[in-house]
This record gives C-alpha cells, structure tokens and sequence, in this order.
C-alpha cells in the first residue's frame, strides 16, 4: 500500500457534533476511503455498533446516535449528506430572499434541502425591517363589574360646523353599561371642561368615581390639565397607543354606529347636514335605551338606572309638528300653534324641541300634535344623497357650501295641510315619559348633562320682545364722536379703498389728474425691478377740499408713499423741516399792517410739493394705474412723494434753494420765514408746509417776485391773505381781524354741542375733573394756541395742566419734523 | 367731561370773537408776566403766564407750567420774568432781523415787586441761589438796556386772565385789552378796501 502524502484532518457531519477522522493518509490506488473503526472511537469516544442493516455511531458516555448509516451491500458505507450539508439553515434563509420558518421548515421536511433546524428566536433584522406588520389584536380580556370601571371617550371632528357653531362632537361611554354622553362642542380644548362636568354628574347622580378612563392619544386629552386632574381624583389614564386607534376601539365602533344613524335620521328626514347636532342628540337618546346585543338585550338604561325604558313617547326625527303656544299672545283670535319641524327630546325639559321654520326659532313645548308622515325639509329642497358624506369616518374634505350658506325659505301654511294624529294624550307622555320614572330627578335623564356651556341652544322664550336692533333701528352716537364726518349726501362721500374710488367717476377724475400731474412733473422712472432693493409702497389718500367757510370746492385724491416701509440709512436721511411759527406770522403781520403793505396768499400745486430727492427710493406702482407693458417694472422716484419720510425735508429745501437765488435771505430765528431786501424795497415770504404769505412793500415787487416764483413752481394765487392755517382773515377800515370762528364750530358740531348752552364767561371750574378726550384737547389747543389767547388756556391748564402746558410747548416752538 | 364741555360751551358762545391786529407804530415791545406759585395742584409746580404786544397788537402768549419746582412765589414770578425775557429778545432779534429794529427798551411788567427788585439788585440773596441763571439772565439784559422790569397793579395786570378765574367785568375787561374783540361792523367790500392790486 503507498501511501503518497499525509492528508489534513478531516470530519464527518453529523447531527450532532462532528466526527473527527485524524491522520488520513491518501492511497491513490484504493478506490474507497476506508475508516479505521479502532481509531474512530478512540479519536471520537464513541461507540459503533453494527447490526445487518447497518451500524450506528453513538456517543459512548451518552448513548446518543450520532450517524446511522444503512448498508445494502457487503460493506459498511458511511453515507455523508450531500454536499450542500455543510451550509447553515441562516444562509439558506437568506438565498431564498428571506422566506418564512413554515416554508424553510417544509423544505427541510421533504429533504429537498439539508441544514440545521431553523431556529425561530433569532431575530432576522433584514426581515423586521423589510416585513414588519402591524400585530394581531386580541379579545379584550378586561371586565367590569360596576359601572364607571371604565369609560371610554372619543372625539369626531365633523367637516361641517353645525347651525349652532359646533365644529366636533365628544362621546363618553361607560364599559360596563354601554351608556352613552356625547356633547358637539364648538374647540377642542372644550373637552377637558366636558369630562370635568360629566364627573361631576356621575359623582352626584350615581355616587361613584370613574376608575379608568380610555381615550385615544389626541392631543385634547393628552395634556397637561387631564393629567392634572387624573392624578388629582386618583384616575387611571390610559391612552391608546399612537396611531393605534383600535387600542380606543369600542369608543371608535360607537362613534361609526352613532354617525350611521345620524346619517339615516338625516336622509330620511332630508334635514339639511348642518342639524346634525340635533340628530346627535337623539341618537345618543335612542341608544341608550334600545337593547344592546353585548348586553344580553338589555338596555344601557335598564342597566345603568334598574328600570325597563318606555318607548312611547318617541317620536320620528324631523316630522311636522304643532306645539301650543303658551297663551294668547296678542289677541284671542290669534293661531293657537304653527307649524314646527320636531328637533329632538330637550335636555332639562320634560316635552318636545321644535324648531319654527318660519321665524327660525325653537319651541320647548309639552303639548305637541306629531304628523309622523310629513317631513318639511323635504318639501323644501331634496338634497343629493352624497350630502351626508360627510358624516363618513374616512374625512375626504367635504364641503356643503350650499348648505351651509342656504337660507332657509319660510313655510307656507297651504304646503303643510296636517292630517292631524293625536298620537298620544299629553298626560300619558307626561306620565310614561322617561324622565318622571327616574327615582332622582328630571336632570337624571339620559343623555343629559346640564351644564350650560355645553347646550347649544339657551331655551329661547316663546314670547319675543321686538327691539330697534331687530329692526334695523339704528341712532348712530353723535356726541364726541369725532370720527363722523357731516359731509353732504349730494357729494360723493369719501371712499375707503381705491377701487370703490374707481368705480365713482368724480373720484377717479380726481385720481387721474393727480396721476397725469405726477407724470407731467416726471416724478419717477420706470425701471425693471431691482433685486434686494427696499420697494416702499403707496397708496391714494382722497379728501374733500372745502372753501374757507365750509362748502365742497372739489375731489382732492393725492398719491402718497408710504414712509413706514422707509429704511433710514438706505432710502432715507433727515427727515426733520420746520414750519413757521405763529408769533412769526403776527409780528410779520403787525409790520405789514403798520406800513400798509400788501399781504398776499399763495398756493403750491403739487409740483412744489415734490422736492427733488437725494435717495434712492423705489415704489410699486399705483393702484389703478398700471403699466401695461411692463407691470413688473417698478418706479424709481426722482422727485420726493408725500408721505416719504424725507418728504418734508426736501420739500422745505428746494423752495429755501430756489428762493435764495432770487436775493431771499433765510431768516435764523424762523427757519420758515425768508426775508428780502433791496434798498427800500422789502419783502417776507412765510411758509408752512404748502401754504405762503409772501408779503411785499410794493405791489411791483409783489408781481415781479410771484412770477419768479410761478416760473419754479405751479403756483395759485389767493389774492390778499383770507385764509391762512384754519384762520378765517377779514379787513376792515382799523385792521385785520383773525377769527377761528370756521374750524371752532366744526369742533362743537363733531362734538355734537351745536345747540348747547353759550357761555360767554369762564367761571372757575371745580378742580376735581375728570380726565378730559385727548384728542378734543388737541384740537383746543390748536385754538387757543394759535389764535384766541386767553379762551381755553386758563381752564385747560385747571383741567390737566401737564397735557396743556406740553401741548403748548410743541406748539410755541414748533419743530415739526418727519 | 364737565370741564370739557364747559369749555365747549365757552367756545360756542365765544365764537365770533377774533384778534384783531391793528396798523399801529413799530416802537415798542411790552409784555406782561404773571405766574401762580404752586398752582398746579398735582405738582405743585407754578404756572407761568405771559403776553407781548408789540405796539397795540398782541403777538405772542403762553401759558406754561414750570419745569421745576418754586420754593417762593418771587421765585415763581422771576422765573415767568426770565421766561418772557427771553421770549422778548427773541421778538427783539427778529424784528431786527425784518430790519425794524426796536429803539426802546422792552418793558416787562410784573407784579411781584420782590421779583422786580431782583432783576436790577445786584445782591446776591440767600434763597437765589438755585435761580442764578435766571437771576444772571435778566440782570444782563437790564443792564444792557434792553429791558426793563416794572411793576404792574393787579387790577392791570392783563396776564392775570390766563391764571385764574376772573370776576365778569375785569374778564371782559381783560379779554378786551388783549384786543380779543368782535368783529368790526363791516360794511360790503371792505375787505379790499385796503388796497387793490
């Protein structure tokens, strides 16, 4: 025998542990490999034992077989599996993309494969990752003995807001007894003070807590103040899983059964969706007393009050019906009932709810005649059969605009000819009706919770009492009310956006000639809309411009920007100006007056007004008068608005430039006030804002220096001063006489004192007052600083000195800026 | 409110009172100033009142209260003095500024004679101190000449009217001298009767 080389250790697989076969030796010329069986069970310690069928290896302490091999011939094989044996039941698992335990299990059962048992408690991440389902639930295991053990609770959010506002419903419902609560509720945060109250119930009417409560994991109970409470009275609080709404399964199941009889009540009676509250109710009412399967047939009510309910007070949903009016409201002969629609059973009152179709009203009545054959909605409009989608629990966004926005037609008397069935005499309703059967009180009654925040309709009384309000009476509060304006009814009144503005052709004269002056005086380029540039808005300001002693003069539409969107250092710089001041204009005044020179009035069309602007400022485009070739452009200003914040500024600035290259001097003392000198001829220019009195020693003068001016700015001439800052300025033979009589009895009609008392005297008034209207006190001032000396400063400074003497301060040294 | 539509009330009938300004001669500035020690009664500050005509015509007035506190009633008055002092000066420049300067000196009546006596005394008083500027201002401008401190009865004191109620006649009296007054009976046209352009 040559044994050519020393072949490494081998083994033979078995089910168990290996076979180790050591020092193989390799024989090319034997044509099987032979195993010694001495060195087998020395190397292995085991035992072989033959027998005519073959022979076994077994484990010689343990006894345990490791191989058996059958032998049909002369020798003793030993059959190795196949070749695939060495694979481990994991790769196979994975080859065959991850198949189940059953499926590897069979495999190996029918012996197309070989591995080991697969071993079902390790954890294949790739199939809990790739596979994951959702886990069986099982039966509830958990039972009540009394009730309020548990009490379940879900909230629906219905896509309709009911008549009475209620956007969801909440439903509480005792394990134990199946009893049911629901309440609509207009926001969910109205839960909380739902449970609190239904607790309260329950301990007062029941003596009993509830234990456990179920609800879902909404954020309307998962909150701070539940748990407060919960934690407070001793609950148990269970949530349901997230997202696993089945764990709050029987109150889900009831919200299904409660929305498929809404549903049905609703299209039987074709009640329009938005009634669904009252169909709510008296589905809670109904299931409370029918019998229920899980209950053995007994009723909730039998369970949860020991009584057996009555039925026969029921009454169809939605069915014509006559309540009794409660007396002779007027006069005897007047109708004893009217037509109503049969709502539901009241809550706190032993009768029926009826709604008037009429006058819309609800009806609380006990002595009612029911035609149970006639529904009024129907009549009225047959609604599609999809209306009640809604109340489907999957919410595919329904909307029932037409429902909702449906006013509902009044009912003619001669639609409705009531085949009259008294179906029960009032006594036996009052008799059997469920609410005299409860042993502790009518509030007792199922489905009721009479906390009043929770019903939806207060009982109205059946008697109403007409007021203006009804009627549309209404006297509008004149006095003080200084927001109203007495304008004339036969001029357009002002609008309050540009588009009413628009649509009234004198306004939108008025807009389209400011519109063509801007263009005229090419106030502003168009340019394509810079990117990160400050677009600062504008918008029309429309006012009525009134002569001097009160009458329309004409529309007034003026285009302001708006300096609010400013930002100071990119479009904007200085902003202040000043104005005159109002000892300036009498000392100029007084010098005209002593030397007889003429005093005149000018007025600055809105060319002046637009200073030029040193900024940068861009601005969208004016309502109304787009471009249209370019209504993405945007307009680059060159000329200040009205409005911008440097308005003022460069408006004051370009007349001080202009008319300082015409000889005017710029007073120091009062930056408003230019003065000019030429040997004797002398002249004074005032200005406030966009008002000028330019005064002059000669009329000559006067004309030369207006049409210097009138060749810079569109001028108006108002001839010889007459109305200056609200001022009404008359001549005569001594003097001037200034008198604010124009703008003082504008104040008392706005105050609505026209026809007070007249008080030629200040008496002293008592020093105790009351605060005074700041606004009115503004006003005031503006009188008795500018003109009247002594009319209201003395009492005014009695009244509230601090807002007097400050007013006085601004004003006196008026440094009017931005 | 009781106050205000009294005030409302007085406006109304009121209403056809104006200020009348009057051609009268250039020449002289004369103010009266009057304040009511502590008459602020939340503050106790005082209130100081002033007027200026310039000629017949009265240009300028105010009613102020004090930014700080007064411990005597001169003090109060001095201070209405330096206030009106300096408003003069301000007429003063700005007339000359129109180039119709004044010649006189700007007489301001008062009448508090403490406070007349601080304005040309030069003695230093030991409750004055804390008025110095006032003090130092007023006595600059008198001893420059360009005012002067009288003293005023108090049945001519006109700034009275803005401190404190009045009885009926010296108010109408008052209001009168302030050239607050009706209108004048005008006759069509006399508007323009000044001149014609």
């Amino acid at each position: 025998m040559v044994f050519q080389f020393t072949a490494p250790d081998t083994q033979i697989t078995t089910s168990h542990q290996p076979l180790h076969l050591n020092l193989v030796l390799h024989a090319p010329k034997i044509i099987k490999n032979l195993i010694s069986v001495r060195r087998l069970t020395i190397d292995n310690n085991v035992s072989v034992s033959f027998d005519p069928f073959g022979f076994t290896v077994s484990d010689f302490q343990t006894g345990i077989t490791l191989l058996r091999c059958d032998s049909r011939g002369d020798l003793y094989p030993v059959t190795t599996p196949p070749s695939f044996s060495g694979l481990t039941s994991n790769l196979w698992h994975s080859r065959l993309s991850h198949p189940g335990v059953s499926v590897l299990n069979s495999l190996r059962k029918n012996k197309f494969l070989c591995f080991e048992p697969f071993n079902s408690s390790i954890v294949c991440d790739s199939c809990v990752l790739g596979k994951h389902v959702k886990l069986p639930f099982f039966d509830s295991q958990t039972t009540t003995l009394m009730p309020f053990d548990i009490l379940h609770s879900d909230l629906w959010t219905s896509p309709i807001l009911s008549s009475a506002g209620h956007k969801y419903y909440v439903l509480f419902l005792d394990d134990f007894t199946n009893f049911l609560w629901t309440f609509p509720i207009s926001r969910k945060s109205h839960v909380f003070e739902t449970f609190k109250s239904l607790t309260k119930l329950i301990q007062t009417q029941f003596l009993q807590k509830v234990k456990t409560f179920q609800c879902d994991n909404g954020s309307e109970y998962n909150n701070e103040l539940f748990k407060k409470y919960c934690t407070d009275h001793g609950l148990v609080f269970c949530f349901s899983c997230p997202h696993t709404s089945s764990q709050n399964g029987k109150a889900e199941r009831k919200i299904r059964t409660i929305n498929n009889m809404i549903r049905t009540m609703l299209a039987h009676s074709s009640v329009p969706p938005s009634f669904w509250h009252h169909a709510l109710h008296m589905t809670t009412y109904l299931l409370n007393i029918l019998p229920c399967k899980t209950l053995q047939n007994q009723s909730p009510t039998k369970l949860l009050y020991h009584r057996d309910p009555t039925y026969t007070h029921l009454r169809a949903f939605d069915c014509l019906c006559y309540p009794l009016f409660p007396s002779p409201t007027t006069h005897k002969l007047q109708p004893r009932s009217t037509p109503c629609v049969f709502m539901d059973y009241p809550l706190n009152h032993r009768g029926y709810k009826c709604y008037d179709l009429s006058n819309r009203k609800l009806i609380f009545s006990k002595h009612v005649i029911f035609d149970e054959t006639q529904f009024p909605f129907t009549k009225m409009h047959s609604p599609s059969p999809n209306s009640y989608h809604f109340l489907d629990n999957d919410l595919y966004p329904y909307l029932i605009h037409q429902w909702q926005n449906q006013v509902l037609p009044p009912v003619t008397h001669n639609q409705l000819i009531p085949t009259t069935t008294i179906d029960q005499p009032i006594s036996s309703i009052n008799q059997q009706s469920p609410y005299t059967a409860s042993p502790t009180s009518s509030s007792t009654t199922p489905s009721s919770l009479p906390q009043s925040p929770i019903q939806p309709h207060p009982p109205p009384p059946t008697r109403t009492i007409t007021t203006r309000s009804m009627k549309d009476i209404v006297k509008p509060r004149k006095i003080f009310n200084l927001s109203i304006s007495h304008s004339d009814h036969t001029i357009s009144p002002i609008p309050k956006n540009p588009k009413l503005a628009l649509s009234d052709p004198n306004w939108k004269s008025a807009m389209q000639s400011e519109f063509d002056a801007l263009i005229r005086n090419k106030m502003w380029d168009l340019v394509p809309r810079p990117c990160d540039a400050n677009l600062i808005r504008c918008m029309w300001i429309f006012r009525h411009k009134k002569n001097f002693d009160g009458s329309f003069e004409r529309y007034k539409a003026r285009l302001v920007g708006d300096g609010r969107s400013q930002v100071a250092g990119v479009d904007c710089d200085e902003t202040f100006s000043p104005v005159v001041k109002p000892a300036t204009i009498r000392t100029v005044i007084t010098i005209a007056l002593s030397k007889s020179w003429p005093i005149h009035q000018l007025d600055v069309q809105n060319a002046f007004l637009h200073g030029d602007l040193n900024e940068t400022v861009y601005m969208h485009h004016p309502l109304g008068f787009c471009d249209f070739h370019h209504p993405d452009y945007v307009c680059r200003l060159k000329k200040s608005l009205y409005g911008l914040k440097q308005a003022l500024k460069a408006r004051y600035q370009r007349f001080a430039d202009y008319v300082s290259t015409i000889g005017f001097q710029h007073s120091t003392l009062d930056h408003s006030l230019f003065i000019y000198r030429q040997q004797s001829n002398m002249a004074y220019i005032l200005l406030y804002v966009d008002d000028i009195i330019l005064i002059t020693s000669t009329h000559a003068l006067r004309k030369s220096i207006m049409s210097l001016l009138a060749s810079e700015f569109a001028m108006k001439d108002l001839g010889p001063l007459s109305y200056f800052l609200g001022i009404v300025v008359s001549r005569h033979p001594g003097g001037l006489f200034l008198s604010q009589s124009t703008y003082a009895s504008e104040i008392i009609e706005r105050a609505g004192m026209t026809s007070c008392n007249r008080l030629p005297h200040l008496s002293i008034p008592s020093r105790n007052l009351a605060p005074l209207l700041a606004h009115l006190m503004r006003i005031l001032l503006y009188i008795a600083v500018l003109q009247e000396p002594y009319s209201t400063s003395h009492s005014l400074d009695l009244t509230s000195p601090m807002q007097f003497n400050k007013s006085v301060f601004t004003c006196m040294h008026p440094t009017h800026n931005t | 409110m009781t106050a205000l539509k009294r005030i409302l009330r007085y406006v109304q009938g009121t209403i056809h009172l104006g200020l009348h300004l009057s051609p009268s001669p250039i020449t002289k500035l004369i103010s009266y100033t009057d304040a009511n020690w502590g008459g602020c009664p939340d503050t106790r500050r005082s209130i100081s009142r002033y007027c200026v005509f310039l000629g017949d015509n009265l240009i300028s007035w105010s009613s102020k209260r004090q930014p700080t506190l007064s411990r005597s009633s001169a003090e109060a008055e001095y201070r209405g003095v330096a206030n009106v002092v300096s408003e003069s000066c301000w007429i003063h420049n700005l007339l000359l500024e129109l180039h119709f300067p004044i010649p006189h000196a700007t007489m301001v009546y008062c009448d508090n004679v403490s406070a007349i006596y601080l304005s040309g005394n030069p003695v230093q008083h030991q409750r004055t101190k804390h008025i110095e500027m006032d003090i130092h201002f007023v006595r600059e401008r008198v001893a420059r000449g360009q005012a002067r401190v009288l003293h005023v009865p108090s049945r001519h004191q006109i700034a009275d009217i803005f401190t404190k109620g009045l009885p009926h006649i010296l108010f109408d009296d008052f209001r009168t001298s302030l050239s607050v007054r009706e209108p004048p009976a005008s006759t069509a046209g006399c508007d323009r009767i000044e001149y014609l352009p």
